[in-house]
């Protein structure tokens, strides 16, 4: 007890607080920029670590990674494009919010909603990290397949619009994550012979044309302001924000449980963890109707859930040397350079560094909430000011520098601007692009996972029940069946009432 | 038989997804059993997917709201959005994007506004650039195309 004190007031020294600080900081900015993903950030700061102590350059790694899942959330409410995948859900509800003048709100919700799933998350990862690690191993390939597929079920079933073409869009996407070498087999697929697409779609530079420039293409046409402005721009609506998020204190709580184990499950991150999150908050909310169409609940869920998979995901990372997320591999390898060893000694053997990184995280968790609720209300403000016919070249310009950023390769723009316009036709068709990037994002760990399913089911004899027959399979079989039919039932149910 | 589809857009999105679905069925079969067992289980659920939205279109109409879209600026801004990739590792980010931005500027304005604010909003996007691009070669360590002209060495 005495030595978990004495490691809190380390995390407390001035230079781990200021090194947290500047961590949040560069993380929300880096992550606001369509294409520059927190596993960027984590990246490129990862040499300027080694020569700090263990401890400290852990904490601003955890902080940049923090604050740049974060940050994603910004460009989702403010331009409809999620800045990391793991806001793609935020965008459901982010952008209807701002465009109805309530951006300002919907920033103070996301950061508060992003604080209380990071402080679930850190503390999830404090007092339950050996435990709550074990039961990532209990996940195998099926149980990974079905993970994914409830995700693609979800956002299909869940985001506004046409439930078909939704499905039909996932589909759309992963089919597209199969172009290049296969994951298991090596076979090179769907490449016709161009060269450029041996190494498969790169996914943001996907993701980013997708979502930016249907946007981009509207907004020229469109006439009047881009975003609406609420009558009372000089209140900061914090009140009301936290108002708004305390009454919706236990779907927070469970955006926010929710987001931590997805998080320890490794490869599954964020962008699975919001989606869930989501749609759990859809089933059970009141105001089912109103999401999609700038419901403060969707986002609380989106948010909370996010940002719960950076404890999360640190702790297969700490616990059995697993990186929970692709930043998590990053920081893992830090972790490996600086001599530390990961495993279930780790908490024993070196406690002071891990619980120093723990106490950091959580500095850095909280010192989000006061600058992404300042820094947000300007990004907001800013945004509203910047006339669109200086906003849409702004918007181009992020997307050709995020997209030539990921790789420092021109192809990724050349695809970014290809899928853009694909789904801005797509997007006119009624097909919208959140299912297609899930199905982008998600096609690999699902097609892993099915194909190792079915061969171990092979070889086993029994395919049907490897892939059935598992505990978690079922319960996640039978949430993917409710996913798809309960709503159909509810339809149906109605329709004969009223009758 | 025209007029009995009730839903055009989704009939003709139905009808070129069922055809790529069979290109891409047929491309998978040529494919090792790991490497197509995959691309064989979502091509069929797309297809059938897609005579699900064909069925549909004949009984109901489903309406998708769309912004009205202005086609000559939107064609000249896809033009101009190419052009700016295009010439990007060519001539350099610094200029591809200062003439592009601008250009930009100027479709999206036309003659709406006076000159003199044009020109700020140029000297504007101009500083910008010059700002992202230094940020992203110092801060960020992203080193963004210099163009031919421009290189130091080849």
């Amino acid at each position: 007890m005495t030595n978990i004190f004495t490691d809190f007031l380390s995390s407390l020294s001035l230079i781990n607080l200021g090194l947290a600080f500047s961590g949040v900081l560069a993380g929300i900015i880096i992550g606001a920029l369509p294409g520059l993903s927190a596993t960027m950030a984590v990246a490129i700061l990862v040499p300027f670590t080694f020569a700090l102590e263990p401890s400290s350059g852990l904490i601003v790694l955890g902080a940049i990674y923090t604050g740049a899942i974060f940050g994603g959330s910004w460009s989702a409410i403010l331009i409809n494009t999620p800045g990391t995948p793991s806001a793609v859900a935020t965008t459901f509800d982010g952008y209807p919010m701002a465009k109805k003048g309530d951006g300002d709100l919907a920033m103070s919700i996301s950061c508060i909603s992003s604080f209380i799933g990071g402080i679930v998350g850190v503390i999830c990862l404090a007092l339950f990290a050996p435990p709550l690690a074990s039961i990532s191993l209990k996940f195998g390939p099926t149980e990974y397949f079905w993970l994914a597929i409830l995700g693609l079920t979800l956002i299909s079933t869940l985001a506004e619009g046409d439930n078909i073409k939704s499905l039909i869009g996932a589909c759309l996407g992963l089919l597209m994550s199969m172009i290049g070498v296969a994951v298991i087999g090596g076979d090179m697929r769907m490449t016709w012979n161009i060269s450029f697409l041996n190494s498969g779609i790169e996914i943001v530079s996907a993701m980013i044309g997708l979502f930016c420039i249907p946007v981009i293409l509207d907004l020229t046409s469109m006439k009047g302001k881009h975003l609406s402005e609420n009558e009372t721009p000089k209140s900061l609506r914090l009140k009301e924000s936290f108002l708004i998020v305390f009454n919706k204190k236990f779907e927070a709580l469970r955006g926010a449980f929710i987001g931590t184990f997805i998080g320890i499950l490794p490869g599954a991150g964020g962008s699975i963890a919001s989606i869930v999150s989501y749609g759990e908050a859809k089933r059970s909310s009141k105001n089912k109707d109103n999401f999609g169409k700038g419901e403060p609940e969707g986002l609380i869920a989106s948010e909370t859930a996010n940002n719960a998979t950076v404890g999360g995901g640190f702790i297969p990372t700490l616990c059995l040397g697993i990186p929970g997320t692709p930043p998590d591999a990053v920081i893992l390898g830090a972790l490996l350079v600086q001599g530390i060893r990961t495993g279930d000694t780790l908490f024993t053997q070196q406690s002071s560094i891990v619980y120093t990184f723990i106490f950091g995280l959580l500095l850095a968790t909280i010192m989000m909430l006061p600058l992404g609720l300042l820094m947000g209300r300007y990004a907001y403000k800013s945004i509203i000011k910047i006339p669109r016919e200086i906003l849409i070249p702004i918007i181009i310009f992020l997307t050709i520098i995020g997209s030539y950023s990921i790789q420092n390769n021109i192809l990724n723009v050349y695809f970014m601007f290809f899928f853009g316009l694909i789904g801005w036709i797509l997007n006119r068709a009624g097909f919208k692009a959140s299912p297609i990037v899930l199905g982008l994002v998600l096609g690999q760990i699902a097609e892993q996972g099915f194909v190792q399913a079915y061969i171990i089911g092979n070889a086993q004899e029994n395919i049907l029940a490897n892939y059935f027959a598992r505990p978690i399979s079922i319960v996640l079989v039978v949430l993917i069946l409710m996913g798809l039919f309960l709503p159909i039932l509810k339809k149906i149910y109605k329709r004969r009432k009223n009758a | 038989m025209l007029r009995l589809i009730k839903d055009k857009v989704s009939f003709i999105s139905g009808t070129c997804l069922i055809i790529l679905s069979i290109i891409l069925f047929y491309e998978a079969s040529t494919l090792s059993p790991f490497g197509s067992v995959f691309p064989f289980a979502i091509t069929t659920a797309l297809i059938a997917l897609s005579v699900i939205l064909i069925f549909r279109s004949f009984k109901l109409e489903i309406k998708v709201v769309n912004e009205n879209v202005s086609s000559i600026k939107i064609l000249l801004l896809v033009i101009t959005f190419f052009a700016w990739i295009y010439f990007l590792e060519r001539t350099g980010f610094i200029l591809t994007s200062l003439i592009s931005f601008n250009l930009l500027i100027l479709i999206n304005t036309g003659t709406k506004i006076p000159l003199k604010k044009l020109i700020l909003y140029m000297v504007m996007a101009s500083l910008f650039i010059l700002l992202l691009y230094f940020g992203f070669k110092n801060l960020l360590l992203v080193p963004l195309p210099e163009g031919l002209w421009f290189r130091k060495s080849i």
